[in-house]
């Protein structure tokens, strides 16, 4: 019987101090930020390619690999507009931000030539033809090859508990894990059109 | 053992002893089932309670802490619902201290990157950062709450003896909290220039009337407990509101004033360009003229009239010529 109240004891002390495994903390029904840029003659989009690491061209999970997330950024004019030729869109004027729906906020990878000089031949190819930038503004297009558009990463700190599964993130932070969809999450940027800043702001797609 | 007791035992059959193991777990899984309630409800408003305090004081990241460790313990599918209306409070109070992270960029940025990049288990925040986070915890607040009103009842009879919601926190009223969730959404869209969806949730706000004018909207703020910081913001929304929807331009140049007198007496994060968007309006957009008893026009740089001391905010409108 001594057996059968140690039993009952040890039950009854755990049952009084809670769960040991928290619950993941899930979000669910926010729709995230509007995906279409549209100020003056200024548009972007901001998408997450859930399935590059399945392409031919690509070959290698970005995000496994080198802990960025690789989003493709399109930005330009409106059809009418006259392209601008004092326009700052180098990734270094654009103070560029991936804000996850917790807060976190992810910069692009300061070190972008040493992750594309590491990579193997085809994705090194299949990225470094993809890279965003351009100099001067141009009309906007979805086209893959326009000069506006292009793939910016998004650098995952190595002090964070982030890890993506297709098109979710769980971030880990003490006991509790968020998890939620990169398409709630929000991107920043700042173009300089003739001396003047302008700040995107456009939901992940 | 048996042949020593003193007391007459009580001779179970075989087929009993054989299933003593049976026994032994529904008793402890009665038992369990029977204190696993209590001793959660206890420990989330004690967490809650705590959050609340960290909060008033201003330490946002413990307040965010302990409002997550709420969530993260009654996050499980099963048992999300048994908790709804803690995690109600404490969806609330994450939305809380985000908000007022957001206003606080200046008093982050002295305390350096490092402690920046730890509020809240984000990196490299900014008031941007926080604003997201805002949103994303004002909608699940948003969707929380029909939840929560349900519970309020069920859960507290279920907690026993426990205050389910400290009393501190349960003076915030239900729907007073939905107004602040409510104005959260619009102060977080105008902020990162989102006018159209703010413009939206204007018009599909329940109690969209009792904002539409500077003097009940005042009302509903407080009532709201909405934030001084915040407040320019919905000013700010209210003006571009009226004015992109046809509505009232005379109370548009209330809100429009108000707006920016509000911007220079609160730690909001109010942008120049936007205080200026306004001034241009009023000065060549508007329909009507400003102009105070004087009659001196509204001059952009002062905010009473340089002549007779009458503040912009009661300045008449009569038709532009």
């Amino acid at each position: 019987m001594r057996a059968v109240h140690l039993i009952l004891a040890l039950s009854l002390w755990g049952c009084a101090s809670g769960p040991k495994l928290p619950g993941p903390v899930r979000l669910t029904g926010f729709d995230g930020f509007p995906t279409n840029f549209a100020e003056g003659d200024l548009l972007a989009v901001a998408r997450f390619k859930v399935n590059h690491a399945s392409s031919s061209e690509c070959r290698v999970d970005l995000i496994e690999a080198k802990r960025v997330i690789p989003i493709w950024v399109t930005t330009g004019l409106t059809k009418d507009a006259v392209p601008s030729q004092t326009t700052l869109i180098t990734r270094e004027h654009m103070d560029m931000r991936l804000y996850l729906p917790d807060g976190t906020a992810l910069m692009p990878i300061a070190d972008l030539d040493g992750m594309v000089d590491s990579l193997s031949s085809t994705p090194k190819q299949y990225v470094s033809g993809r890279l965003f930038g351009g100099e001067a503004l141009q009309q906007f297009s979805t086209e893959r090859d326009a000069p506006n558009n292009g793939y910016v990463f998004f650098q995952i700190p190595a002090n964070q508990d982030i890890a993506v599964r297709g098109r979710t993130v769980s971030h880990t932070v003490g006991d509790a894990i968020r998890s939620f969809d990169l398409n709630e999450a929000l991107v920043s940027f700042n173009i300089t059109v003739d001396g003047k800043p302008h700040a995107v702001m456009v939901g992940v797609q | 053992m048996r042949e020593n007791s003193p007391m007459p035992q009580l001779e179970l059959p075989r087929c009993t002893r054989s299933t003593l193991p049976g026994v032994l777990a529904l008793v402890i899984g009665i038992v369990c089932s029977a204190c696993s309630v209590a001793p959660q409800h206890a420990a989330n408003a004690t967490d809650l309670e705590a959050s609340y305090s960290f909060w008033q004081e201003g330490q946002l990241k413990p307040a965010a802490t302990f409002a997550e460790r709420v969530l993260a313990r009654t996050g499980a599918p099963k048992t999300a619902a048994q908790y709804a209306r803690q995690r109600y409070y404490a969806t609330i109070l994450m939305m809380l201290a985000h908000e007022s992270a957001s206003f606080g960029e200046e008093q982050f940025e002295t305390e350096g990157k490092r402690y920046l990049s730890h509020v809240f288990g984000g990196s490299q925040g900014s008031p941007n950062a926080h604003l997201v986070a805002t949103a994303y915890h004002a909608h699940q607040g948003r969707l929380g709450f029909e939840n929560a009103v349900a519970d309020s009842d069920v859960a507290q009879s279920e907690a026993g003896p426990v205050q389910m919601i400290p009393s501190a926190l349960s003076a915030f009223d239900l729907q007073a909290t939905q107004d602040h969730v409510n104005l959260t959404m619009v102060m977080v869209d105008t902020r990162l220039g989102f006018t159209s969806r703010s413009n939206d949730h204007l018009r599909t706000l329940t109690r969209a009337h009792q904002i539409s004018d500077l003097d009940t909207c005042n009302a509903f703020l407080d009532q709201a407990r909405f934030p001084d910081s915040g407040r320019p913001w919905i000013y700010y929304a209210m003006f571009q509101f009226l004015k992109d929807t046809g509505g009232d331009q005379k109370e548009a140049y209330r809100f429009g004033i108000s707006a920016r007198q509000a911007a220079e007496d609160a730690h909001s994060g109010f942008r120049q360009e936007a205080a200026d968007g306004i001034a241009d309006w009023i000065d060549h957009e508007s329909n009507y003229v400003f102009k105070c008893a004087c009659p001196k026009p509204f001059d952009r740089t002062t905010d009473r009239c340089l002549v007779c001391g009458a503040k912009n905010i009661i300045f008449e409108g009569t038709p532009r010529p």
